[in-house]
């Protein structure tokens, strides 16, 4: 127990805003105060003017926990803030009475933090919006001011936890357009701001550290009893990554169950729906306050948190089994009932008016596999989210051989054969489904091993679409010059074999899947469009050149593991497909040849003056001279092949002789 | 996966022994979908072969989990395997090499004595 002292509430309000006031007076000054006193060779110490600033922040906080305490007082002694006087009409507003206060005990944050979970709990529990609202109304800036103060965030989620998760459901608007108030969305904002914060805070040293979330509030947060309510705290919480990778890790899998387990996922109904307009209505309101969507996006956004999800070796792939699927979309309705009964007699009627949800799924997986390739545990993980996501697409593929999944999930499918190319190059003959690291050199960067079949079902989910197939093709012929690089500075390893494998196994995709002459066209003009912007704009040399410097296996793995830069390619095919076929089989014989010598020059095999009119600044420019330079070295060997039988392996790597 | 190759291993065994030369006689119907299974078992014939001939050197063979009694059980490790080593030379040529030849000769082919 500390001094009992006697306040005016009133005043100590007064005087708590006007600290407030002050410190952000100091705060916003202080960059400019300390210029100007090292400009003008000040004897005055402003080295500690932050450390003040902090300092008067939580002057701020113990007053304002004061300024609390001592209304409650007064509200005990029978004092209310609002009181009818004695014959006058209307309310008038009344000075609370001077109260005793433990000055000590009341001016720790902590204090402040069990007030705000009181006041949040009890309006919640009124379970009336309108009510909850107006107690609401001063939490959010509080939530705010404490943000990074460990004692209040610790004192509030242990008195608010399980409660605070369900404040969505408690406040959404019955009626109207939008399903929040601004009141609402305000004190949503702060609380999902709040819970990220302290995800990310812990408590204790040593053995004792510990999350500063406790336990029944991360079990309320992972324990699907309201995970609709838990979402949308995420939806309007902050940016992925201002989040614990490992607490949204647990969210996403959490929503995952509930939502494979039948678990009211949706934001709820109001009202009967009475007309076809309703129902679509409120197809859309499911749409935009979709909760599982929410997490992914922000596991998506953590990165992080999406591969501890898919990475991980004993439930990644039953994780990946629910998202590479068809079912990202709202549930849609019967129209039968808005039917008249001359159009429907009777009977449930296909769903209609669902609304595709299917790209926070794709940013979710194209997140589980994005870690820097390495040794890291986080380059692990990714490892195994490839190897969940091939396994959990061939599966779909089985169960479901006529059904194409969404577009945007199968251009995630096609990022991640992109960022793991060699892996799955070498998985064309590949036996069982295991990450690993690559060989058993030192250093060896984590790979990705499929199953043959898994592999192939793959590929076909991934590149149905004729111009996406068209399109990988075309990157894949433009690594041709890091493969040959590759293989000069790896000698046990033949990356130009294994690229040839995987050209084959597309190949045969191809062919079952019998594009029609459009398709066709469509499929070709894509590759040959992709592969000549991408070589053309220099990026064999660019994104090769620093990895090789070492030469060890390791990294020539890993430089060849690296996709092509997005934005270096022009995926617009609008050219003359005429003209493509007119010259097709020269162009690319002449473009075989530069990406070829491209890799030797990057394996520094190939020694040219400064002045060759074809080479600059790392970068071909086939000319006349390029043509004569080729036929005189043409049976000059390069890192034990001859240049044309490296370029006849190359052709054969592209698939051009079969 | 193993359990499949456990499975099938035996049964490619007997095939060879007997020099039966139909390809797809004991294939599942799950092995008829692998468009590598003919790849494959050149790869595991080429292997096989050089591991009987003790053509491979033993500090390229110490860490192999899929190697039992001098048989290939091949997984996700023998991929990682034979990958990282598919340009090495034994006995004069590169496993590719070796791999081709038993791929082109089919069930024709025999590890060279």
């Amino acid at each position: 127990m500390g001094e009992f002292v006697g306040v005016d509430p009133e005043n100590l309000k007064e005087l708590t805003k006007r600290l407030g006031q002050l410190h952000d007076l100091l705060a916003r000054h202080s960059p400019l105060i300390q210029q100007k006193m090292q400009k003008w060779g000040s004897e005055v110490a402003v080295t500690s003017l932050p450390g003040l600033i902090a300092a008067a922040l939580d002057d701020v906080r113990d007053m304002d926990a004061r300024t609390t305490r001592a209304y409650e007082l007064a509200r005990q002694q029978g004092w209310s803030a609002l009181s009818g006087a004695p014959g006058v009409l209307g309310l008038t507003l009344d000075r609370p009475p001077g109260v005793r206060l433990d000055w000590e005990a009341t001016g720790q944050s902590a204090y402040q933090g069990e007030r705000d979970a009181e006041t949040l709990t009890a309006a919640l529990a009124a379970k009336n919006p309108e009510d909850a609202r107006i107690a609401l109304l001063g939490l959010p800036e509080s939530l705010r001011r404490h943000m990074a103060d460990k004692d209040y965030q610790a004192a509030f989620w242990a008195g608010a936890g399980p409660l605070a998760l369900r404040a969505a459901r408690a406040l959404y608007e019955r009626a109207g357009g939008a399903l929040f108030s601004a009141e609402s969305l305000s004190v949503l904002r702060a609380l999902g701001a709040s819970l990220a914060a302290a995800s990310q805070m812990r408590v204790g040293t040593g053995k004792d550290r510990r999350p500063l979330l406790p336990t029944a509030t991360r079990a309320t947060l992972t324990g699907n009893s309201d995970p609709w309510s838990v979402g949308m705290l995420v939806k309007y919480g902050p940016e992925g990554r201002s989040w614990d990778s490992r607490l949204l890790a647990d969210l996403t899998r959490s929503m995952l169950d509930a939502r494979a387990g039948g678990k009211d996922i949706w934001p709820p109904t109001r009202g009967t729906l009475e007309t076809d307009a309703d129902a679509s209505r409120q197809q859309r309101l499911m749409a935009e306050y979709d909760a599982v969507g929410a997490v992914l996006q922000r596991a998506a956004e953590n990165g992080m948190a999406a591969r501890h999800v898919l990475g991980d070796e004993a439930t990644g792939l039953k994780y990946a089994r629910m998202l590479v699927s068809d079912s990202w979309h709202t549930p849609g309705y019967d129209p039968g009932p808005f039917l008249s009964s001359y159009a429907h007699p009777g009977g449930a009627l296909p769903p209609t008016g669902q609304v595709d949800l299917s790209a926070p799924t794709a940013a979710f997986l194209k997140a589980a596999v994005s870690a820097e390739r390495g040794t890291s545990v986080d380059a692990e993980e990714s490892a195994w989210s490839v190897v969940h996501i091939v396994q959990a697409t061939a599966e779909f593929s089985k169960l479901h051989p006529q059904t194409v999944l969404p577009k945007e999930i199968r251009q995630s499918l096609i990022y991640t054969a992109d960022r793991y190319l060699p892996d799955l190059a070498a998985s064309v003959n590949g036996y069982g489904n295991k990450a690993r690291p690559h060989g058993d050199q030192p250093g060896a960067p984590w790979v990705s091993y499929v199953d043959s079949t898994a592999l192939a079902e793959f590929l076909r989910q991934a590149l149905h679409d004729p111009k996406d197939l068209g399109a990988f093709e075309g990157r894949m012929d433009a690594r041709i010059s890091a493969s040959v690089a590759a293989s000069v500075r790896d000698p046990n390893q033949d990356y130009l074999a294994q690229m040839s494998a995987l050209n084959g196994l597309t190949a045969r995709i191809k062919k079952d899947f019998n594009f029609d002459e459009a398709q066709r066209l469509d499929e070709k003009a894509q590759r040959f469009q992709t592969f000549l912007s991408i070589i053309s704009g220099g990026w064999g040399a660019l994104s090769f050149s620093k990895a090789l410097g070492a030469g060890t296996a390791s990294q020539v793995f890993v430089a060849v593991a690296q996709p092509p830069a997005s934005e270096l390619i022009n995926t617009d095919h609008k050219i003359e497909t005429y003209k493509i076929n007119e010259d097709e089989f020269r162009a690319r014989l002449l473009h075989v040849r530069i990406p070829v010598i491209q890799g030797l020059l990057i394996a520094d095999l190939i020694d040219l003056p400064a002045n060759t009119s074809w080479y600059q600044n790392g970068v071909i420019s086939p000319n006349a001279d390029f043509t004569d330079w080729y036929t005189t070295h043409e049976r000059v060997v390069y890192g034990g092949r001859r240049l044309d039988e490296w370029v006849k392996d190359a052709e054969h790597a592209m698939d051009i002789q079969r | 996966m193993t359990g499949r190759f456990a499975l099938r291993l035996p049964a490619f065994a007997i095939l060879i022994a007997l020099g039966v030369a139909a390809c797809d006689g004991g294939a599942t119907s799950e092995e008829k979908t692998d468009p590598a299974r003919q790849r494959k078992a050149a790869i595991e014939k080429a292997v096989q072969c050089l591991l009987d001939r003790g053509a491979i050197p033993d500090e390229q063979l110490r860490s192999a989990t899929w190697l039992r009694d001098g048989k290939l059980l091949p997984n996700a490790d023998f991929t990682d395997w034979y990958t990282t080593h598919d340009n090495v030379k034994y006995q004069g040529q590169t496993l590719l090499d070796w791999t081709e030849q038993a791929e082109k000769a089919g069930n024709t082919w025999r590890c060279p004595p």
